[in-house]
């Protein structure tokens, strides 16, 4: 209690404060832009922050984090194109009622339930958070190794439509992170001969290579964020004057109110999703709604601009995010791209995330998660006074856009070293990002497997002095009994899903192929 | 009727889709297997790490290659909605063309300074994301190099290549 209390006041204090309304406005921006995600915000952000204290950075990048739910809903819901993932089910509903002329209402509903999903949710985990650290107390070296293969796995699984390439990305990211000096010899492993290899891993190039260029490289081939379906008949897509635009935030916080059941509910999946590695916001969004419609009185007008739908994929949307912080700070294991990034921050201001994070730095785990909590209610103020340049921005030119972005990737490259070698190196990452991407290969296990590799590296080495090199010390504890049980069920679920995606190919097949004449 | 299929520009995109898929399983099996290579005559404690998790890789890649190359020549009738491979070319040398654009704009910084070289690149990257006519790029390269340098220089106080 104590030390949540102090997270507070730390949260509170003014400089905390600007950086997390920054990346709040920031994430409005990210999220309300199609293409791109709060991760390629942060990756960009990540070595401006390191001028900043380590809570600051994370309170930031947490803000742009679920900013970008709330912001990613406007184009969702007037252009019927999600700007960020988690807001995919938001235009199912939403975009109808906006060719109805109630887009504003759409937007006021969508943003008082972001704000009602972040505040339930923030709450349960601020409760969560201390029962939990006990729990990582039994972590040892052996459990850490497990759990870093574990999460790796999990996401590689869930990321990306084959569980093998999710895997292999994960390793990948493994492997990249061992191109370094050992830290147990100090012997180079490929570095290519290039000293600039040879300290820490440089997280910043790949994370802007990854998740900046690649990026890029694949919007450039676009004309323009808005696709011609997408854009709806003329003079619909606004949200009126500001007395309007307060009418509809004042009747979206009502018509959110009136749904208590279904705020709870969707709020609970949201944040079960969010907690689980890898599932995140976009299963999370989509789960709601289901339930929603499934239990709703009026089923039937879901997909027709039911406000049930809106608040359900709001929620849920929100509520995930959160839930994705719990795994990222009790026990290291990020539960997305975003998350894994924020770990990346907290690494590059010298703390090592894991299951010794709550133990070490408790008031700044709670601050962060605080900074959710006033995250969630500062959407619905800062969200109503920004909707109108919000749609504005929907509408930025792509040759104007990505080479502004570029720039961007270009700053933060070489912000924090200043050495050039970084550019390339974060070129060469952007051209491996797009060929992987291209090849059906998904980059955020990758990222992932970057940034918790020296934590692997550094498990599996006192692991086996521990067990004096037997592989046995992976199994001497309950607790890594029941990872290891984790693993099973996992490869299991991945077998069953890759047998049942055969078979339904070969349906297909079969179905389609030309039939022969009698 | 397969005939015609397969010399649609669909099957081609379809076929196409393997290739890259193969292609790039190949190179990324090659790394894994130079990195394997490269790490043997380390000590122990220096190598087991990453022999576990290359070992364990390569594996998957060879799998991930077979399926990939048993699928790309067996005989079906997939489909892909991917567009024709000749328009699939252009925009991809055009996504090329950007890291090759920052990889020069890197000797550039080296050779000429960051302020002198950062116009340059910028102008480039507009250019690239079809920007025209030609002097707009450079028209909008100045403004975007003066708020990186009123940004980052003056408020945020990034230390930044001279």
């Amino acid at each position: 209690m104590d030390q949540m209390l102090e997270g507070f006041v730390l949260l509170f204090q003014w400089q905390n404060l600007i950086f997390l309304v920054v990346g709040l406005v920031l994430g409005f921006v990210v999220g309300a832009l199609p293409g791109f995600e709060s991760s390629n915000a942060a990756a960009l952000l990540l070595p401006l922050t390191l001028g900043l204290t380590p809570e600051g950075s994370v309170i930031m990048m947490a803000a742009v984090y679920a900013g970008s739910q709330f912001g990613g809903s406007v184009p969702a819901i007037l252009f019927n194109v999600p700007g960020s993932a988690g807001s995919a089910a938001t235009a199912m509903d939403g975009y109808p009622m906006a060719l109805q002329g109630k887009g504003g209402l759409a937007i006021g509903i969508a943003r008082s339930a972001s704000t009602l999903g972040g505040v339930i949710s923030a709450i349960v985990i601020l409760a969560l958070i201390a029962p939990l650290a006990i729990v990582t107390l039994l972590f040892g070296s052996p459990e850490t190794f497990l759990l870093v293969l574990l999460g790796i796995s999990m996401v590689g699984g869930v990321f990306g439509d084959d569980l093998k390439k999710g895997i292999i990305s994960g390793l990948l990211g493994l492997a990249i992170a061992s191109m370094s000096l050992s830290p147990h010899t100090g012997e180079a492993r490929l570095t290519f001969g290039f000293v600039e290899l040879y300290g820490q891993v440089p997280f910043v190039p790949i994370l802007v290579g990854v998740f900046g260029i690649t990026e890029m490289m694949f919007l450039i081939r676009r004309r323009s964020i808005m696709t011609e379906q997408s854009t709806p008949p003329s003079g619909k897509a606004n949200v009126g004057s500001a007395i309007t635009i307060i009418r509809d935030a004042v009747e979206g916080v009502k018509v959110t109110l009136k749904q208590p059941v279904n705020l709870l509910r969707s709020s609970t999946l949201g944040m079960v999703f969010g907690i689980i590695p890898g599932m995140g916001t976009t299963v999370a969004n989509f789960a709601a709604y289901s339930q929603a419609k499934k239990y709703s009185k009026t089923p039937e007008k879901f997909g027709t601009g039911h406000t049930e739908g809106i608040v359900a994929s709001e929620t849920a949307d929100n509520a995930s995010v959160n839930g994705t912080m719990v795994p990222t700070l009790a026990v290291g294991i990020p539960g997305s791209a975003t998350a894994a990034i924020m770990l990346a921050a907290l690494y590059l201001h010298g703390i090592t995330p894991g299951p010794s994070l709550m133990e070490t730095h408790g008031v700044m785990v709670y601050a962060i998660l605080g900074s959710l909590l006033v995250v969630s209610i500062l959407t619905l103020p800062l969200g109503t006074a920004l909707a109108t340049p919000l749609i504005a921005l929907v509408k930025t030119p792509i040759r104007y856009l990505v080479p502004s972005v570029l720039v961007l990737c270009l700053v933060s490259t070489l912000a924090v070293r200043g050495t050039t070698f970084d550019l390339s190196l974060a070129a060469v990452f952007g051209i491996i990002g797009y060929a992987m991407k291209r090849a059906g290969y998904p980059v955020v296990p990758m990222v992932l497997g970057v940034i918790l590799g020296p934590i692997a590296e550094n498990a599996l080495i006192r692991s086996m002095a521990l067990g004096n090199g037997s592989l046995s010390i992976f199994m001497a504890s309950p607790t890594s009994i029941v990872i290891l049980v984790a693993f099973v069920v996992l490869a299991g679920v991945g077998l069953v899903n890759g047998l049942l995606k055969l078979r339904t190919r070969k349906i297909t097949e079969k179905i389609s192929a030309p039939q022969d004449p009698p | 009727m397969e005939q015609k299929q397969s010399e649609s520009p669909v099957a081609t995109g379809g076929r196409a889709q393997r290739l890259i898929e193969i292609f790039v399983t190949l190179g990324l099996l090659t790394y894994v297997g130079y990195f394997l290579f490269s790490i043997q005559g380390l000590r122990s404690q220096a190598r087991m790490f990453p022999n576990v998790v290359l070992i364990v890789c390569g594996a998957l890649l060879v799998l991930t290659l077979a399926t990939a190359v048993w699928q790309a020549f067996r005989r079906t009738s997939e489909v892909s909605d991917a567009p024709p491979a000749s328009e699939q070319l252009t925009s991809v040398s055009r996504s090329l063309l950007i890291p090759v654009v920052l990889i020069a704009g890197a000797f550039a910084i080296d050779a000429l300074g960051f302020y002198l070289a950062l116009p340059l690149v910028a102008a480039a990257l507009f250019w690239l994301a079809g920007c025209r006519p030609w002097w707009l790029p450079l028209a909008l390269a100045l403004p975007v190099t003066g708020i990186v340098w009123l940004i980052f220089d003056q408020l945020v106080g990034v230390t930044l290549p001279r």
